[in-house]
């Protein structure tokens, strides 16, 4: 065998496995060289079925190749329970965008597609088959500056869902926070929308917000100041419920004070608590999050006015640099210590970066008197230039879909149902055209909506299921 | 008819449906036009290119993988390293046959028969540790030691995998 020309050797070994061609390099010193050839990686990686970034490109080393399918070969390992599948559309609705102003944001839920331009939210219901949506809200003089839809509440018979506003004019800038009532599903009638809370800001931020059984809550992703306005809206007495005054304190004490705006901010609200999550680059190369816990006051003490959140917990995690996190599960209670354990898909920078980011599945506990565990953390997927993701979770439904491109063909789509303690995770590759721009993604509907950059002005809705 | 002569001198009369398998006798044919010389073949021998023929008078007929190379080679590539029944059977001989089918295939052009010859060592080499592949295809370890321990450092993560 050692004396086959080197090109059969390579044959052979493009129908190896990963783990195999690196394994045999082992052997011998042809073995050796081969396993190191250019042509062999690029091939195995143009041909595989393993998720992976795009590629090949002439610039990228067989060495680049091998790390590369070696991390997706992990991926697949650790996480794909059943055999990779190409998810394609079953069928795909076209809107017309009736207006000239650019989209800033979208939501699908259930049959519902809410999108916000400069001036206007529309809605449309895509079950209806009718193409023409209704101006839920006109903000005339104002600019909606930015738009972000939080996501579902399920609670009772009611569905929600709750969007944050930023409006500006020449003199005022205002956040407002909307909630968006839901008409059950034989019904005709469009989403109604009503204001909560309406709040004068200094600065026009990217917000982070999340909502969860009881409550939604809202922050700037980035601080330019110590001070966090993290807003928390108790959904059921609509009422705005705050965090202790002196929030800037709470740093543990041997912490530096933060520069102004090094810190990105993310929310998650559970059953019972809301936890701040800040991610703070120390030293160039490492990052740590800050985290506090913030316990929500019982319905009966907000019935009876009272409106502090109780911080519970304040601490670091000094290896993980948490971005923007969702809750895929809450209040799983362990029978023995009565604590609930959270499990959160989260984006989160790597101890030491260097332009790589991962997707981790983290396991936080939360004791019965309000402090923080770290019981799990696994990384789901490592992400490197190139990629986007689009992080949706539904409140104790426990999906997810992360997003990005892998090829110019397909978008790579790893979706975790973590309601299945079998097998938590299905990854896919949805068909989706490829220069489109993803604005919304509904997972249990299982459609997605987007843009397509060429056509401009069109909507369209794909559907999976 | 097409007459073909092995490197031990024996002579096969072929079809050239059949032969025009291999990619190398079909541009020889388109060479040397219509003539009823033999074609002589130095590097296979009798017994080899009886099952090389045995392999091309199955698939004959088949699409050969020339124009729409890629899409082909998708195809294939594809089903990574499942071969069909019938081939699993035609490819199921000695270590040494299988070898010199590859190397015939190599040399004739034919790339199915490439693929399957490579697909059949790379299912025996799956999953084997270094010591067992050198003992199945007794191949000698020709690194030093220091070369083998600086190996073995470098790939250490890909253990267990």
């Amino acid at each position: 065998m050692q004396a086959f020309p080197t090109e059969i050797l390579q044959h052979i070994f493009t129908f190896l496995p990963v783990q195999d061609i690196v394994r045999v390099r082992k052997v011998c010193r042809s073995f050796q060289q081969t396993s190191q050839d250019r042509h062999v990686w690029s091939t195995v990686y143009k041909y595989c079925r393993l998720p992976r970034l795009p590629g090949p490109f002439l610039g990228h080393t067989a060495l680049y190749l091998e790390n590369s399918l070696m991390q997706s070969a992990e991926l697949q390992r650790n996480w794909a329970s059943s055999p990779q599948v190409i998810v394609k559309p079953l069928y795909t609705q076209t809107f017309q965008w009736p207006l000239s102003d650019d989209i800033c944001g979208s939501l699908l839920i259930g049959p519902w597609l809410i999108v916000a331009a400069s001036r206007h939210i529309i809605c449309y219901n895509v079950d209806s088959g009718n193409g023409d949506g209704s101006v839920m809200y006109d903000a005339s003089q104002f600019r909606i500056y930015a738009f972000s839809a939080v996501g579902a509440q399920y609670s009772g018979e009611q569905h929600s869902a709750y969007l944050i506003v930023q409006e500006m004019d020449d003199s005022k800038r205002v956040v407002k926070m909307l909630q968006l009532l839901i008409p059950d599903h034989q019904s005709t009638n469009i989403p109604t929308l009503e204001f909560l809370s309406e709040q004068q800001v200094n600065f026009l931020h990217r917000f982070g917000a999340t909502v969860g059984p009881r409550c939604f809550a809202a922050a700037p992703m980035y601080l330019e100041d110590d001070h966090t306005n993290v807003y928390v809206m108790d959904t059921k007495h609509r009422r705005r419920l705050y965090l202790p005054a002196r929030f800037e304190s709470m740093h543990p004490v041997n912490q530096p004070i933060l520069p102004p705006g090094s810190a990105f901010s993310t929310l998650l609200v559970c059953s019972s608590h809301v936890l701040v999550l800040r991610m703070v680059p120390r030293r160039i190369r490492y990052c740590s999050s800050f985290v506090n816990a913030f316990q929500l006051p019982s319905d009966e003490d907000v019935e009876h006015g009272t409106s502090t959140l109780q911080m519970t917990h304040s601490g670091v995690f000094p290896d993980i640099g948490f971005m923007d996190v969702t809750c895929l599960r809450d209040s799983v209670v362990d029978g023995t210590t009565g604590s609930t354990v959270l499990t959160l898909i989260g984006h989160a920078r790597a101890p030491t970066y260097q332009a790589s980011r991962t997707v981790d599945i983290v396991r936080l506990e939360l004791t019965t008197d309000g402090r923080i565990l770290m019981p799990e953390c696994r990384t789901l997927v490592k992400l490197d230039y190139g990629f986007t993701i689009h992080l949706q979770c539904f409140q104790g439904c426990g999906r997810g879909l992360l997003e990005g491109f892998m090829s110019s063909k397909r978008r790579f789509a790893i979706s975790v149902d973590d309601t299945d303690q079998d097998s938590p995770i299905i990854i896919s590759n949805i068909e989706t055209s490829p220069r489109a721009q993803i604005l919304g993604f509904d997972g249990i509907g299982g459609r997605i909506c987007q843009r397509s950059r060429e056509s401009g002005m069109e909507l369209e809705v794909v559907n999976f299921i | 008819m097409v007459l073909l002569v092995t490197s031990d001198n024996v002579q096969f009369q072929v079809d050239k449906e059949v032969v025009e398998r291999s990619v190398l006798i079909k541009n020889m044919l388109e060479d040397v036009g219509e003539s009823d010389q033999s074609i002589p073949l130095a590097n296979v021998s009798s017994s080899v290119l009886k099952k090389v023929i045995e392999y091309c008078e199955h698939h004959r007929g088949e699409p050969l993988p020339s124009a729409d190379a890629d899409q082909n080679q998708d195809e294939t590539r594809k089903r990574t390293t499942d071969i069909s029944e019938w081939d699993q059977k035609f490819i199921t001989v000695d270590q040494e046959m299988l070898f010199e089918i590859i190397l015939a295939a190599n040399y004739l052009d034919i790339k199915s028969l490439l693929d399957v010859g490579c697909k059949t060592v790379a299912n025996m080499i799956k999953g084997k540790t270094p010591e067992e592949i050198r003992r199945l295809f007794n191949i000698v370890n020709d690194f030093t030691p220091e070369e083998e321990a600086q190996i073995k450092k470098e790939n250490e993560w890909a253990e267990d995998r």
